[in-house]
C-alpha cells in the first residue's frame, strides 16, 4: 500500500517551531486513564496553521481522547502538547445546548462566560447565527429544532469566539446523511473564509476525505496513528467531488489502512 | 466577523432552512382543542359521580339509621357543614390559621432545602456529612416528634411552622440535589473549556437545569406542609383552633356533618397547593421542559 507508507513524523524543527501560529503539536503524547486503561499510545503529529486534519478510526480508539487532550480537558500522561492559538473552539458530539435558553441566548453563552459586554456579544451572536443559516430561529428553544439545526446552533456558539484552532468531535455523527453532507459543504465554506486550523474527529472515511487536507488513521484501542495521508484536492471542493473516481481512490486507501489494522491490531 | 465572510458562507449555506430541516420542526405549545379539554375533564367527572354514588349507597343502604352518623349522606354534610354559616365560618377560620402555618413552613422549607442542596452539590464531603441526617429526618415518624417540639419550643405558632418545615424539607433537598447533579457531561465540559468557575457553573448551568426537579420536590412538599400543619393543629390546641383541632373537636363531639366538611376543606386545600405549584412550574419551566407541560398530552 503505497499511500499508507507516507506516515509523516514531524521533525524536531516542526515541534519546536519558532512561531507556533495557530497550530497543534503532539510530541509523544500518551494517555492512561485513572482506572488504568491505556487509551492512547504515544502519538506524534502536528496540525500546521491553516491545515484541516481529520482523524478517523474505529469507535473507542481514543480519537475523542486525543481531542480532549488538545482542548486541555484532560492532561497527557506522557509527552508534551502545544496548542498555539488565541482561542480554541470546540464542537462537541452532542449539540450541548442549554434547553432553557433560546438559540440566541445559547449562542451568547460563551461571551457571557468570558465577560464580553452585552451589546458586543449580542452582535457576535447575531452574526454567527446568520453565518450558520439560523436567522429567524433566534427565539426558538432547542427542543423545537431538528438535529441538524441544533448542530448549527452549536457551531454558531463556537464561532462567536472567533477561534483560530477548531476542534470537532464527531459533530455530525448523529444527523442524517443528507443533512451531514450539506453541513460539510457549509463547514468547508467557513474553513476557507476563516482560515482556522482544524482537528476533526470522525468515523466516516468519506467525511474525512471530503473535508480534510490530511487524514490521520488511528488503530483500535489503545490508539496510535497508523497512517498520515495527504488529501490531494484543492479548495473549494464542490459537492460532486464525492462521486469523483479520484475521490474514491483516496477513500479506498484510507479504508485499506483501517482494514490492515483490524486484522493484526491488538485486541 | 466581516461582511465578506458572512456573504461567502451564506452563499454556500443557501436558504437558511431547507425542507428536510423543516420536516421535523416541532411547533411549540399547540393549542388544545375543545374536544381535548372535554377528554381531559370527563374521566375525573365520571369518577366523581361514582364516588358520590358509592357514598349514597353506603349511607342509605349499608348503614342503619342509628349508625348513619358514621357517614351522613352528602346533602346532609353540605347542609350542616357548608351551608350553616356559623359552622362553615368556624371551619374557614381554622383553615386560615392552618394555611398560614403551612405557607410559612413551606416557604422556609423551600429556601432552606434549596440552600442545603446547593451546599451539598458543591462538595461531596458536605453531601456525605448532611445526607444521613436528612434521611433520618424523613424516617422519624412526625407524630413522635411533634410533642417534643411542643415541649422544646412551646405550643405556639412557631412550633406549628417548625413541624411543617420538618416534614416538607426532605423532598426539596433530594429533588434539588438530584437536579443540580444531573447536568450533562458535555455541558460541564463546555463550561470547563471556557473557564467558568463554581459560581457561574452553578447559576448558569446547574441551577436552571435543576428547576424541573426542584418543582417536582416543591409539589410534593406543598402537600406535605399542609399535612404537617393539620398534624400540628392536633397537638397544639391552645389559642384559636386550626383545621386539625376542629377535626379533633368534631369527632369528639360526634358532629359528623362538620367533621366531613372540615376533612373535605382540608383535602381541597391540599389539592389547591398542588395545583398552584404546578401552575407556577408551568410558567417557569413550561417553555422548555416537557414534563412541566400538560401532563395529559396524548
Amino acid at each position: 500500500m503505497n499511500a499508507v507508507t507516507a506516515a509523516r513524523i514531524p521533525s524536531q524543527h516542526d515541534v519546536a517551531g519558532e512561531k507556533p501560529d495557530a497550530c497543534v503539536t503532539f510530541a509523544a503524547v500518551s494517555k492512561r486513564f485513572d482506572d488504568g486503561t491505556l487509551a492512547l499510545l504515544p502519538v506524534t503529529f502536528s496540525a500546521l496553521p491553516g491545515e484541516f486534519v481529520a482523524i478517523v478510526g474505529p469507535s473507542g480508539c481514543g480519537k475523542s481522547t486525543l481531542l480532549r487532550l488538545a482542548a486541555g480537558l484532560t492532561a497527557p500522561s506522557t509527552g508534551t502538547l502545544t496548542v498555539g492559538a488565541r482561542n480554541v473552539g470546540y464542537v462537541f458530539q452532542d449539540p450541548t445546548l442549554l434547553p432553557w435558553r433560546s438559540v440566541r441566548r445559547n449562542v451568547e453563552l460563551l461571551g457571557e462566560l468570558h465577560g464580553v459586554p452585552k451589546a458586543e456579544r449580542r452582535a457576535a451572536a447575531q452574526a454567527a447565527i446568520a453565518t450558520v443559516g439560523l436567522s429567524g430561529f433566534e427565539d426558538k428553544y432547542p427542543r423545537a429544532l431538528s438535529g441538524g439545526m441544533k448542530m448549527r446552533a452549536s457551531l454558531a456558539r463556537a464561532l462567536t469566539m472567533s477561534p483560530d484552532v477548531f476542534l470537532f468531535d464527531e459533530p455530525f455523527g448523529a444527523v442524517d446523511e443528507i443533512t451531514r453532507e450539506r453541513l460539510n459543504d457549509e463547514l468547508l465554506a467557513l474553513f476557507q473564509a476563516r482560515h482556522f486550523t482544524a482537528l476533526f474527529v470522525t468515523h466516516s472515511v468519506t467525511e474525512a476525505t471530503f473535508l480534510a487536507t490530511r487524514v490521520l488513521v488511528m488503530s483500535e484501542r489503545p490508539g496510535r496513528i497508523l497512517a498520515d495521508l495527504a488529501v490531494p484536492f484543492s479548495y473549494p471542493r464542490p459537492p460532486e467531488l464525492r462521486y469523483d473516481p479520484a475521490f474514491a481512490q483516496v477513500t479506498g486507501s484510507i479504508g485499506a489502512a483501517l482494514r490492515a489494522e483490524s486484522g493484526s491490531g491488538p485486541r | 466577523m466581516t461582511d465578506t465572510t458572512s456573504d461567502s458562507v451564506g452563499a454556500a449555506a443557501g436558504v437558511p432552512v431547507e425542507p428536510d430541516d423543516r420536516d421535523d420542526f416541532v411547533p411549540v405549545a399547540p393549542k388544545r382543542s375543545r374536544r381535548g379539554i372535554w377528554r381531559a375533564v370527563l374521566p375525573p367527572l365520571v369518577t366523581f359521580g361514582c364516588v358520590i354514588g358509592l357514598w349514597y349507597l353506603v349511607s342509605y343502604a349499608l348503614l342503619s339509621p342509628s349508625r348513619r352518623f358514621l357517614l351522613p349522606p352528602p346533602q346532609q354534610v353540605i347542609q350542616g357543614g357548608f351551608l350553616t354559616w356559623s359552622q362553615f365560618s368556624q371551619i374557614l377560620d381554622g383553615l386560615a390559621l392552618t394555611a398560614k402555618a403551612a405557607a410559612a413552613g413551606f416557604a422556609i422549607a423551600t429556601v432552606l432545602g434549596i440552600a442545603i442542596a446547593i451546599a451539598m452539590s458543591q462538595a461531596k464531603a458536605i453531601e456525605r456529612s448532611i445526607y444521613p441526617y436528612a434521611v433520618i429526618l424523613q424516617t422519624i415518624p412526625i407524630l413522635a416528634i411533634v410533642p417534643l417540639i411542643g415541649f422544646a419550643f412551646g405550643f405556639t405558632f412557631r412550633s406549628r411552622v417548625l413541624v411543617c418545615v420538618l416534614i416538607a424539607l426532605f423532598p426539596i433537598i433530594t429533588n434539588t440535589l438530584f437536579g443540580l447533579l444531573s447536568a450533562d457531561h458535555g455541558q460541564h465540559d463546555l463550561f470547563t473549556l471556557h473557564g467558568a468557575g463554581r459560581w457561574k457553573r452553578l447559576w448558569k448551568l446547574q441551577f436552571p437545569g435543576a428547576l424541573p426537579s426542584i418543582f417536582t420536590g416543591l409539589r410534593i412538599s406543598a402537600g406535605l406542609s399542609v399535612i404537617g400543619a393539620v398534624v400540628g393543629d392536633f397537638f397544639f390546641l391552645q389559642g384559636q383552633p386550626g383545621l386539625g383541632a376542629l377535626i379533633n373537636l368534631y369527632s369528639n363531639r360526634l358532629e359528623p356533618d362538620q367533621l366531613y366538611a372540615a376533612v373535605i376543606v382540608a383535602s381541597l386545600f391540599g389539592v389547591l397547593t398542588f395545583v398552584v405549584v404546578g401552575l407556577v412550574a408551568q410558567r417557569v419551566v413550561g417553555g422548555w421542559h416537557e414534563s412541566a407541560r400538560g401532563r395529559d398530552k396524548s
